[in-house]
């Protein structure tokens, strides 16, 4: 039995045919329909702190059920607008809608959000059965049924038998699922969830995602997410709202902010990519001609909001979404760039190649480490050959 | 227990040793000895010359006698027990006034805090004594509050010499010792716990009681122990600003001390306050180890 892998056969995409976008179908879509009427409802909210603009002019709808994203480096505003929404801070301008009503000079007590702390904010000197209880106090909900929805939360997080310990007799895991907990005891509308995941660790961090997930499922309550971690909010959110200094500049379901990324911004900050930047040659719908003048190579692509012939535009290609050869290509062959490989990083799953092009330019080519055995494995200073389809680049005006 | 951690428990004990166990045995014994007209003024003496002998004399003759008496005259009685009144009453005021400070204090901006703990700190800067008599001259009958009491057309009051004046002093001298403790506990509280309270429902006022006040009682004890403890052996403020009224015990001592010159007497009136005071260092002591346990 042969240990070599055979090589793939690619079958010709016939040219400029538009498929879905991405690799996960979803039938929830509140946002495409007109009738659907939004939860909460940010229009045109600013906040400044002295000089610094922390929030600007931020418009946003989140739907009855969504789990929503908002997605950026540290500073970007994501928090500040969070806290907006649970009362903590105040809009310069704008206006902040729940359910229709306005939250202007609503207390934060008296909203029907609740908030899970980045830091979890348990209280140190109650345990872990009247943190939960803490909020359903407040409603002056009766005693009985404070402590069966108190069990119930118990139940729901799996720490009944950690009721009586106190916070700091907890470990990191546990101390989120009491935070957790104690968030969603009041059955709020909608719960906020302040980088919930940042203090653990990966592998606990993975199995809260989904545990998060199938929690909002079950308790039918509208999550808001702050993140920096863009695995994080891939995984969990129905759609994402990339935020960098004080903007939303996209906001779409995961795979499109991955796929159709509005700007190099966008682009750079979700994943990695390498980017061209390219003079628009010809338009010959459906597809562009791009020309590189850095890389010495053309490109030909699909002409989606390309704008026309002289331009200036980035072609933005994925890592993942190259291939990478030992062989020259075929006469003819489009999209195809020579280099030479600068570093290698092998990550167990991928591998990734670094390869520098004419004109010292670096390109990263992903590959899936598919099979066990490899027949002719690519090493440092190898001249190889990186392609990709026509489809594969999205073209980016900003 | 590892070897260094022991050697280092020795500082302590050392310390504790010279300025305190070894004081302590001194007016212990000084307590079981009798009033003597001579100088010392307090019998018996260790005789050194006379060797094992001398020492079993010495101590054949040590006795409870002064015990006994402090037993049959209800003057001390009263003055301990009224004491222990001016001081509790001392710490509670001084609690009112110093929680709202702190609490103050805590909630200003950074730099505005040291400023403001600079300015707890200040009165230090000036003899204690200093500070006492300017009370003398606020509250004697032609002093700066009657003077003010006119200004506004009321009725002059005269405090100097009552046990109001007293109060004042204590609550007026300790206020620092009671302040500095609270600070600490309520600087060091976690706003976002606020944020978490008003997060699940509770209005301010309650977060207050749901929240601050049951993380700050460690700032709330360590300031009454520290006020309570030195109120009620205090003498220099009932001296100066109590009339014959306000009995407090660690005046009484100074009376037998210096004006009986009864030695033994006020070595076993001292002792006696200070066993009423171990209970509440003791407390104290345990307070402290809970709060480190629920700091680590």
């Amino acid at each position: 039995m042969s240990r070599a892998p055979a090589k793939p056969a690619k079958p010709a995409k016939p040219e400029g045919r538009r498929l879905n976008i991405g690799a996960v179908r979803s039938s929830f879509a509140p946002w495409n329909d007109p009738a659907a009427v939004p939860l909460v409802r940010f229009e045109g909210v600013s906040k400044r702190f002295g000089t610094q603009t922390a929030v600007d002019n931020v418009s946003l709808d989140i739907y009855p059920g969504e789990f929503f994203a908002l997605l950026g480096p540290s500073g970007c505003g994501k928090t500040t607008l969070m806290r907006m929404l649970a009362g903590f801070e105040t809009p310069d301008a704008g206006r902040i809608t729940l359910a229709g009503e306005d939250l202007a000079g609503v207390p934060p007590h008296k909203r029907p959000v609740n908030m899970m702390f980045q830091s979890y904010a348990l209280f140190p000197h109650l345990n872990v059965e009247q943190n939960i209880a803490f909020g359903l106090k407040q409603e002056g909900m009766a005693k009985d049924e404070i402590k069966a929805r108190v069990s119930e939360m118990l139940d729901l997080v799996k720490l009944t038998p950690f009721a009586k310990r106190k916070p700091d007799q907890l470990s990191g895991g546990q101390k989120q699922r009491v935070a957790l907990a104690r968030a969603v005891a009041r059955k709020p509308r909608m719960l906020l969830l302040d980088e919930p995941l940042g203090a653990l660790d990966k592998k606990l961090r993975e199995e809260t995602q989904f545990e998060l997930m199938d929690l909002q499922v079950e308790l039918g309550i509208t999550f808001l997410i702050v993140t920096h971690d863009q695995e994080e909010a891939m995984v969990m959110a129905d759609r994402i709202a990339v935020m960098n200094e004080g903007k939303a500049v996209q906001i779409g379901r995961p795979e499109e902010v991955y796929e159709t990324p509005a700007s190099r911004q966008v682009a750079e900050f979700l994943g990695d990519v390498n980017l061209f930047e390219t003079k628009v040659e010809a338009i010959d719908h459906p597809m562009a001609h791009l020309e590189a003048a850095e890389s010495q190579a053309g490109f030909y692509v699909l002409d989606d909001d390309c704008p026309g012939p002289g331009a200036t535009v980035w072609l933005a290609v994925r890592p993942e979404k190259m291939r990478i050869s030992l062989d020259p290509p075929e006469p003819g062959a489009k999209n195809t760039l020579a280099g030479e490989i600068w570093d290698i990083g092998y990550t167990g799953d991928w591998t990734n190649y670094i390869v520098e092009l004419p004109g010292e330019k670096l390109v990263r080519v992903a590959r899936a480490n598919s099979q066990r055995f490899v027949e002719r494995p690519i090493g440092w200073d190898d001249k190889v050959w990186v392609s990709f389809d026509p489809d594969a680049g999205v073209v980016l005006v900003s | 227990m590892s070897r260094p951690r022991s050697r280092a428990a020795l500082i302590p004990a050392l310390w504790l040793g010279i300025f305190f166990a070894f004081p302590f045995l001194l007016v212990l014994k000084l307590s079981l000895s009798d009033s003597a007209l001579a100088m010392p003024p307090y019998a018996p003496q260790i005789d050194w010359a006379g060797g094992m002998e001398g020492l079993k004399r010495f101590f054949g003759a040590l006795d409870f006698d002064m015990y006994r008496r402090l037993t049959e005259d209800r003057l001390y009685l009263d003055a301990y027990v009224s004491s222990l009144q001016f001081a509790a009453t001392g710490t509670i005021l001084a609690l009112l006034v110093g929680y709202p400070m702190a609490y103050g204090m805590a909630k200003c901006k950074p730099g505005v805090r040291s400023v403001l703990l600079m300015l707890v700190i200040l009165p230090f800067w000036t003899s204690f004594l200093i500070r006492v008599y300017a009370w003398v001259g606020i509250l004697k009958p032609e002093g700066l509050l009657n003077a003010f009491l006119k200004l506004l057309g009321m009725e002059p009051h005269t405090l100097l010499y009552t046990p109001a004046a007293v109060q004042i002093g204590l609550v007026y001298s300790y206020l620092p010792f009671m302040v500095l403790p609270l600070y600490a506990a309520l600087e060091r509280l976690d706003h976002t716990l606020l944020e978490a309270a008003a997060d699940l429902g509770s209005p301010p006022w309650k977060s207050f009681w749901q929240v601050t006040w049951p993380l700050s009682i460690p700032g709330v004890i360590a300031g009454c122990l520290l006020c309570f403890i030195p109120m009620v052996g205090e003498f220099v403020i009932p001296d100066l600003l109590g009339g014959p009224g306000s009995l407090m015990i660690g005046r009484s001592i100074w009376m037998e001390f210096f004006a009986n010159r009864d030695w033994p007497f006020a070595s076993a009136v001292a002792i006696i306050l200070l066993i009423t005071l171990v209970l509440p260092i003791v407390l104290y002591q345990r307070q402290q180890a809970r709060a480190l346990e629920m700091g680590r």
